[in-house]
């Protein structure tokens, strides 16, 4: 039985989390409201979604380091579009399209060169960042809608909507790795891809269809984020690519054998803006906070592996 | 009643090596048809060429008398043929239902979502009618034992409701009781009418499955016969196509003194338990065991690549337990591990560095390299031990089996070392090198060189060693000197311990 | 003679100078400018910074892996040398405390990889971050300029008609070249990245390699650093950003494979200059500067394309 306990674990990410509570708690006044968990909860959708996204890719032995750009182009063309006096719902729909085709290009080169994904990705990253610039001529863009406010503060239940767009996505994401076909292939690839093809399964196009869902995460996230921050910048999505793989892999989920899923992605995320929000409430400027996240970060993701080692032997 | 599988002429070729060499086979509904021949005779290639998973050079392939020409697996499954294969396709962290219906599970009406309620309740009902009703088929098969993953797979091939199963070597890992529930199903497929090609060496199994035997030796076709036309010992002679006595050689020779002595040791995942076994100078002392039993954890173990949880081992009579890789060398440790390609050689190197790997710094003190000094060396062994390349340069990729074995014993040998472990040295190597390494091994041994030989090949370490250790679940379960070698007797140990 | 032109066609570096040359010519139709002098020698020196920066991760790549924190790596450090410079730090020291830091990061690096074997591009990817955060936090976001001459020397200097950094540069590469082809160590460098589980096997010891690889990679990334604030005269935290891929490119443009054992210090002087010269020329025509990072993601892509395509097609002829 003790084999069981080890797969049904909670990932150490809640720990680490709960701990970090514990000191913003005494750090901060009044860091235990209602009102704090919220605007946690509320900065962290726009991550859990492209999280989520990046689940599937790293399942399948990769990372997409392209996420965060395709981010910032998203939300740059959004405003774009909706400046150009297009309706919102064409634009929302144009943009999630983009964000597929975006996602759709990495898949293709990655599944059709058979190139490792963290340089594809690497590369993309940059074109889609140039492309978000050249769209935007480097400058933020503006517009102003009552959907913006509608999403990212109205609340339903507590909570604003776009937590629970947010939540949506993780639950939708959560059924696809779990109860469908597709999910057993993404769980297939990481684990043993020659299984795939002795069932006669396509490696490619399974690699291909993960790209192209994490890269419209990747814009429902842009347009998340968009809301919150009401303008189109090309650096809107900066270093959120490396955020997502820390929370995935603080969630459990490993680069080897197809380990773990979504369920732990979502502590994972949580530990990281708990981390960050946080950052901001002691009142450290933010100039420390990329130094102070990534060694947070990197000194998590050590302890996980050092803890995992522990258990093994 | 016309053969459901025909097999004509059909050639299959790999870098050095003719893999099949126009053979021939067939195959009747109904009928369990055994492959046998020793490693590297071509048994494994014939079923994967059947499978689609090779493509043959030339020859035919008729499936009910229709030509067929499968591109990949997934046709030839389409088709009704069906494989369990020697290596586990199980997808670690998906569980019993799901790796059985992998790629083919039931789903709700019009979506792609799985009935999880419907995929296990048939899960159960393949597995309980294969005596496996106490399989966890909610449990992601890494956390279940080998056996029970091998009759998972076993359920997977069933399930598909197939015309040819082909089983490569099933049950190396099953235990009686799973083996003999195993025969259970095999007669069932049978009375299905379901055609069985059945790879396997165990000459034991053949009476109680088998109905016609095919010999393959080096690729080639010898004879196909009824089970019990030849007795065990003919069988043997048939596969391995010469006088035992005239493949495994030794030179009489005195072994005096004691090189490797190892007291007690076991290892931290609990894969070899308290082993002790002594290898003097001038022998070579056999490790035999079942695949599992410990014989590579056991090597590893000595060669200072897995941490010792407790035990002594002796070098020239010189402590050296918990040292690592590199100060065991310097005293004169090698090992020639299992997976050649993967951990014996840096294939895409060229075979004077390969050569030189171990040796480098005992060429090179001084922290340069001369590349022309290093190939001169590297000319020296090719020409002492009969490497069949053009150049030292050329890539070891390029070497065939038998080549790139003596490559890396070429490295050992450069390195002065004077107690190598071999395992599995013959693994994939043809009968041609496989005796020039059986020499090799000999004349190494008469130099007066320890060698600790791990095999699976009943025939080879009975032929090559002096002595012989015997390994069972992880700790030693016999020693026997050569006079009282016997097939049986080892078998028995390694089967069931002392 | 068949044999010599087919060794040169079957070698590597065949098709790395080929798009060299071809890249010239296309440069010298779109401006006439290119081919001068003063240009060939600018874009020799913008080269050598990126030659510099790209050397030590030939060496990561050589062993199979990567390292995405050179660029930052090359900030961080830079950004330490002007700040002490400006304290009045003597500069020999401040080089040398640089230089460590670079080591540093180097050997930290490494220990992520081969000691607690995270995935190297996702340990230098964060190490990526800590050191571009620790260097805002040096600069506290400002900038500094005027720095001392006999500093700003390696930058901008010259020996004769010839530019300090290239000297610099072209010196390091001689020791590279020597280091990777001519002692043990490179040899091991080269066997770890053709199969680091049969270098094992072979009591090679991979850890230190890997070590050490890693760390002269930070040694590089901060000498490219410290030359980069010289040449400038000036630091601030952003400052290698430009560089942060192409670095990563000009080691793959050259042909050192990511798989691994395959690869040189020769290739990797052709892929920096190669690049030069495509921003270089993007300048002289007046490209936005945007589309420089739009080519140099498609340049990596491409290259690495080439290298996993040729690769499957000489294995494909073996068999």
């Amino acid at each position: 039985m003790k084999n069981k306990e080890k797969y049904l674990k909670v990932p150490p990410a809640l720990y680490m989390m709960l701990a970090l509570m514990l000191i913003y708690g005494i750090l901060v006044d009044n860091y235990f409201t209602a009102q704090n968990m919220v605007n946690i909860a509320s900065q962290a959708a726009p991550l859990l979604v492209i999280a989520c996204g990046q689940t599937l890719i790293v399942l399948l032995q990769g990372t997409d380091l392209s996420l965060g750009s395709i981010v910032s182009v998203v939300s740059v063309l959004w405003i774009v579009l909706l400046n150009l006096g297009v309706p919102m719902w064409l634009s929302m729909i144009v943009v999630l399209l983009s964000s597929a085709v975006f996602g759709l290009i990495n898949g293709v080169i990655v599944a059709k060169g058979m190139l490792p994904a963290f340089i594809v990705t690497l590369g993309t990253q940059n074109i889609f960042k140039s492309v978000a610039l050249l769209l935007c001529n480097s400058q933020t863009l503006y517009f102003s809608h009552s959907i913006f406010r509608t999403i990212a503060k109205e609340k339903l239940l507590g909570m604003p909507y776009s937590v629970w767009i947010a939540i949506l996505c993780f639950i939708i994401t959560w059924i696809v790795l779990r109860k469908t076909t597709f999910g057993m292939k993404i769980t297939g690839l990481g684990g043993n891809s020659e299984a795939l093809t002795l069932a006669g399964a396509s490696i490619s196009r399974n690699t291909i269809k993960a790209f192209v869902y994490a890269g419209v995460m990747a814009g429902i996230g842009g347009l998340l984020l968009c809301c919150r921050i009401e303008s189109g910048n090309p650096n809107s999505g900066n270093g959120l690519e490396f955020n997502a793989i820390a929370a995935v892999l603080l969630g459990g989920t490993s680069m080897r054998e197809g380990r773990g899923g979504v369920g732990g992605t979502i502590f994972g995320v949580l530990f990281m803006q708990v981390l960050k929000s946080g950052l901001t409430q002691v009142g450290l400027s933010s100039i420390y906070q990329n130094a102070i996240i990534g060694i947070v970060v990197l000194a998590a993701i050590i302890f996980d592996a050092f803890l995992k080692k522990q258990q093994e032997m | 009643m016309e053969p459901i599988l025909k097999v004509k002429n059909l050639t299959k070729e790999f870098p050095g090596v003719k893999a099949l060499d126009n053979v021939q086979f067939d195959l009747f509904p109904g009928e369990v048809h055994i492959l046998v021949g020793e490693n590297g005779a071509g048994k494994s290639t014939l079923s994967k060429c059947i499978l689609g998973a090779y493509q043959p050079e030339s020859g035919e392939i008729y499936l009910e008398d229709k030509k067929v020409d499968f591109k990949t697996p997934k046709e030839a499954l389409a088709n009704g043929i069906a494989a369990v294969y020697q290596e586990l396709t199980m997808i670690p962290y998906l569980n019993a239902a799901q790796n059985i219906f992998f790629n083919r599970e039931p789903v709700y009406k019009g979506t792609n979502i799985i009935n999880q309620k419907l995929m296990q309740t048939q899960a159960k009902e393949l597995l309980r009618n294969l005596n496996c009703e106490n399989i966890d088929t909610t449990k992601p098969v890494k956390y279940l034992g080998v056996a029970e993953q091998q009759m998972i797979e076993i359920a997977k091939a069933i399930s598909i409701d197939p015309k040819i199963i082909i089983f490569d070597e099933p049950t190396a890992t099953l235990s009686d009781r799973e083996v003999e529930s195993f025969f259970e199903q095999i007669h069932l497929l049978k009375k299905r009418n379901i055609g069985i090609i059945y790879v396997s060496h165990r000459m034991k199994e053949f009476h109680h499955i088998g109905d016609r035997i095919t010999v393959l030796r080096d690729g080639k076709y010898i004879k196909t016969l009824r089970e019990g036309e030849l007795s065990d010992e003919e069988l043997v002679n048939l596969m391995v196509g010469r006088d035992i006595a005239q493949v495994y050689v030794r030179t009489p020779n005195d072994h005096s003194g004691e090189a490797l002595r190892v007291e007690n040791i076991s290892d931290r995942a609990g894969k070899v338990e308290d082993c002790s076994l002594v290898v003097n100078k001038g022998e070579i002392v056999g490790l035999a065991g079942l695949v599992g039993a410990g014989r590579t954890e056991m090597a590893r173990l000595i060669f200072g690549i897995d941490k010792l949880k407790g035990g002594k081992i002796y070098l020239h009579g010189k402590e050296v337990s918990g040292k690592g890789p590199s100060f065991l060398v310097n005293e004169g440790l090698g090992f020639l591990p299992e997976d050649r390609k993967q951990l014996g050689l840096a294939v895409r190197a060229p075979i004077s560095w390969n050569i030189a790997a171990v040796s480098l710094k005992k060429i090179f003190p001084h922290f340069f390299v001369s590349q022309s000094k290093n190939d001169e060396i590297a000319d020296e062994y090719v020409k002492s031990l009969k490497i069949a390349t053009p150049s030292v340069k050329k890539m070891a990729r390029a070497l065939s089996g038998g080549n790139q074995q003596k490559v890396v014993i070429a490295k050992w040998l450069s390195a002065n070392t004077d107690v190598i472990i071999f395992d599995e040295p013959t693994r994939g190597i043809d009968v041609g090198a496989k005796m020039e390494i059986y020499a090799l091994m000999d004349r190494l041994a008469s130099e007066g060189k320890a060698i600790l030989m791990i095999s699976s090949e009943m025939q080879e370490i009975i032929g090559m060693s002096d002595r012989m250790y015997i390994m069972n679940n992880g700790s030693i379960a016999g020693h026997i000197e050569r006079e009282e070698f016997a097939a049986e007797k080892i078998g028995q140990m390694m089967l069931l311990g002392s | 003679m068949k044999k010599i032109k087919q060794k040169i066609l079957e070698s590597k570096y065949v098709y790395v100078v080929l798009s060299l040359l071809f890249m010239m010519i296309i440069s010298s139709l779109l401006s006439p400018s290119f081919l001068t002098l003063s240009n060939l020698i600018t874009i020799l020196r913008q080269a050598s910074i990126l030659l510099m920066l790209s050397l030590g991760l030939t060496a990561v790549v050589i062993t199979g892996n990567i390292d995405l924190s050179v660029g930052s790596c090359a900030a961080l450090t830079g950004c330490i040398c002007a700040k002490m410079l400006v304290a009045d730090v003597p500069v020999i020291a401040a080089m040398l405390i640089s230089i460590s830091i670079g080591l540093i990061i180097g050997v930290v690096n490494g220990f992520l990889v081969g000691v607690i074997k995270l995935p190297s591009f996702v340990a230098t990817y964060g190490m990526n971050m800590v050191a571009s955060g620790l260097a805002m936090i040096v600069m506290n976001g400002g900038v500094i300029y005027g720095l001392p001459a006999k500093f700003t020397t390696i930058g901008i200097g010259y020996v004769g008609s010839v530019p300090i950094p290239i000297i610099i540069s072209g010196v390091m590469c001689l020791i590279v070249y020597i280091l990777l082809q001519k002692t043990t160590f490179g040899r091991n460098v080269y066997m770890i990245g053709f199969n680091i589980q049969a270098a094992g096997y072979s009591a090679i010891n991979c850890l230190g390699t890997l070590l050490a690889a890693y760390a002269f990679c930070g040694v590089t990334g901060a000498l490219g650093g410290t030359m980069m604030t010289a040449r400038l005269n000036a630091a601030d935290a952003g400052m290698s950003e430009t560089y942060g891929l192409q670095i990563v490119a000009a080691v793959v443009m050259g042909g050192t494979s990511l798989l691994g054992g395959e690869g040189g210090v020769v290739g990797t002087v052709i892929g920096a200059i190669i690049l030069t010269i495509i921003v270089n020329i993007m300048n002289i025509v007046g490209v936005n500067s945007n589309w420089q990072n739009f080519a140099v993601g498609i340049v990596i892509i491409l290259m690495v394309w080439i290298d996993i395509y040729t690769r499957s097609r000489r294995a494909k002829k073996l068999i």
